[in-house]
């Protein structure tokens, strides 16, 4: 008689098949990739991208590599393994399917501050006074800060909500919804009395488009998701605990109530810095977990992995999609994503097969 | 390792659950906390397993006080398993891993597998291996917590109403189970039930507990009908049945 019995070795088929998926997932990252590397406004041919990414350092073909469709790309890859593996972290802690960056009023938030952000450098020329101590700032670089500071403040009102509220995680979700109709209505109000230049930008920049960010705040995002996702995947086996009921978990040696907290300051911050920097991606981090897990299962060994591998897909997609449909006119990919996310989360919930 | 508990004292708010109660409990033996409802059965039990901190008083494994062990000291050395579990789609094996969780560091290895594969088969669980949870019965379930709680290889088992939602049958099975572990590990089982004639059955050690206080602790002795008719507020009769003592309203 083999020393191996039967459930073990039942487990070891089903890892290999989880690892299947994985790898499955992650190799069609690659050419999705690559089309959208060779994809944009400006017709290149696959020799001229070649040459523009490795050769001919002054031609335009150079340029719009390194300038516009890399940043583009990890864009793509940042925004979308941070905001898929936010909305997995706080679906997990939470235990309710609905916790996302977007259902929690962070990106309402980053959106009134933007908005005040515009307002305010609009006022500058008027009030040179009242802004001298922001003067050393560019107006773009005003609009993200206040944008950062109002999504961290929506982080601050919910972490200390859950440390007020030790057990309450469903109101959690409920002051998330409360918070984003108080920011909405502060950046209605922001509109109402803006000039028509303010209202177009402030309007512009919830659209959210992975054009937008530079390198540097390309590399500062990359720092911080590579942090996030390093601790997110260092406590995937605690998540699961905390799948057995948090007394349990407790019991298997979980700091239930720190891990919480951490998860949740972390996967905020994450969220707070993408919007900051590229606006309004909507339900991303809602659907990527809620797909991974229709397709792999609970276990957050694998659906941590396969959530990040598919909101990169989606931006990839969301991004290409914007692109094809009213060509020429490019659509932002947040616009994508908010269009895509309701029929494709009505179809998650509704249309499960009774098993 | 036995467990000793010292004038210990809890209140939830402004209302006492626990008043100055003190006992101690040796290894290898299963102990029945009995007593109605509210009388903070439950309350010792997570009291013990650390979750809530005593108001006064202290809990002691072997020699050392529980409120010095680090998390994952705790958990190494007791499992709990609650009265109603959660349940979710993890597979009836990644579950099980969870209770190796307290004795590796990054991930499970493959002595980890070795020991979940042979727990099912030794319970005959075998065939709910890769059944996820949400698709057990009952019964099932609450075999699957406890060979969860005995993968942790633990010296302390606490275990709150472990039977109270099974039928006769898996009642018997479940408490066989615990029975043979805390036998065949010397392990001190502490458990709260509302079936008086289980406890009689498979235990051999009582608590009764009433308005906040140990109203007796002991062997077979002390479950007299004297004192489960004060303890049920009932008059409640002891009968002999073949070797069973067996109690009946009277």
């Amino acid at each position: 008689m083999s020393s191996i019995v039967q459930p073990e070795r039942d487990q070891q088929n089903y890892r290999r098949q989880q690892h299947y998926w994985l790898a499955i997932f992650a190799l069609l990252l690659l050419p999705a990739a690559g089309v959208m590397m060779l994809s944009g406004a400006s017709e290149l041919s696959p020799q001229q991208f070649w040459d523009g990414l490795f050769n001919h350092h002054n031609s335009v073909a150079h340029l719009v590599v390194w300038e516009i469709r890399f940043p583009r790309l990890i864009g793509a890859l940042l925004g979308g393994v941070s905001l898929a593996l936010s909305g997995a972290v706080l679906q997990a802690v939470l235990k309710n399917p609905l916790a996302a960056p977007t259902t929690l009023g962070i990106a309402q938030g980053a959106a009134f501050g933007a908005a005040l952000g515009i307002t305010c450098s609009g006022m500058r020329a008027s009030f040179p006074n009242l802004f001298s101590s922001l003067s050393g700032f560019a107006n773009s670089v005003m609009v993200s800060l206040f944008a950062f500071i109002f999504s961290l403040l929506t982080t601050l009102v919910i972490i200390l909500l859950t440390r007020l509220r030790q057990s309450g995680k469903e109101s959690i979700i409920l002051a998330g919804v409360a918070l984003s109709s108080l920011f909405m209505a502060g950046t209605t109000f922001l509109q109402y009395f803006a000039d028509e230049t303010q209202l177009a930008m402030i309007v512009h920049w919830t659209f959210g488009d992975l054009d937008r960010a530079t390198w540097p705040e390309l590399y500062l995002l990359g720092i911080i998701t590579v942090l996030a996702s390093g601790y997110f995947f260092a406590n995937r086996l605690n998540y699961n605990a905390i799948l057995a009921g948090d007394e349990v978990a407790q019991s298997l040696g979980v700091n239930v109530i720190r891990l919480r907290l951490i998860t949740m300051s972390m996967a905020t911050l994450t969220t707070a810095v993408t919007v900051t920097f590229f606006g309004i991606l909507g339900f991303v981090g809602l659907i990527a977990p809620h797909m991974a897990r229709r397709l792999i299962g609970s276990d957050n060994r694998y659906l941590l992995p396969l959530s990040a591998i598919l909101g990169v897909l989606i931006l990839i997609c969301a991004d290409l999609l914007g692109k094809l449909l009213l060509d020429p006119v490019a659509l932002p990919a947040g616009v994508i994503t908010s269009f895509l996310g309701t029929p494709v989360f009505l179809l998650l919930l509704f249309g499960r097969r009774s098993s | 390792m036995g467990v000793e508990f010292k004038q210990l004292s809890f209140a939830y708010g402004g209302q006492q659950v626990l008043d100055n109660i003190s006992c101690r409990l040796t290894a290898g033996h299963i102990y029945a906390v009995l007593g109605i409802n509210g009388t903070g059965k439950s309350t010792l039990i997570k009291l013990l397993a650390g979750f809530l901190k005593p108001a006064a008083g202290s809990v002691l494994l072997g020699n050392r006080q529980l409120k010095n062990l680090s998390l994952k000291q705790r958990a190494q050395r007791i499992a709990y398993v609650p009265q109603h579990q959660q349940i979710s789609n993890l597979s009836v094996f990644d579950y099980l891993l969870l209770g190796r969780k307290p004795h590796h560091t990054w991930q499970s290895k493959r002595r980890d597998d070795a020991l979940v594969g042979s727990m099912l088969e030794k319970l005959s669980l075998s065939h709910l291996t890769m059944r996820p949870l949400q698709q057990l019965s009952g019964g099932e379930l609450q075999k699957v917590a406890l060979a969860r709680a005995f993968l942790q290889e633990p010296e302390i088992l606490l275990l709150d109403e472990p039977t109270s939602s099974l039928d006769l049958k898996n009642q018997l099975e479940v408490m066989e189970l615990i029975s043979a572990e805390t036998l065949a590990k010397n392990l001190t089982t502490i458990i709260t039930v509302h079936d008086v004639n289980l406890a009689l059955r498979f235990a051999e050690y009582f608590i009764l507990m009433k308005d906040r206080k140990i109203l007796a602790a002991g062997d077979l002795e002390i479950m007299t009908s004297e004192h489960l008719s004060q303890l049920y507020e009932l008059p409640l009769q002891l009968y002999r049945q073949g070797k069973l003592l067996q109690v009946a309203p009277s």
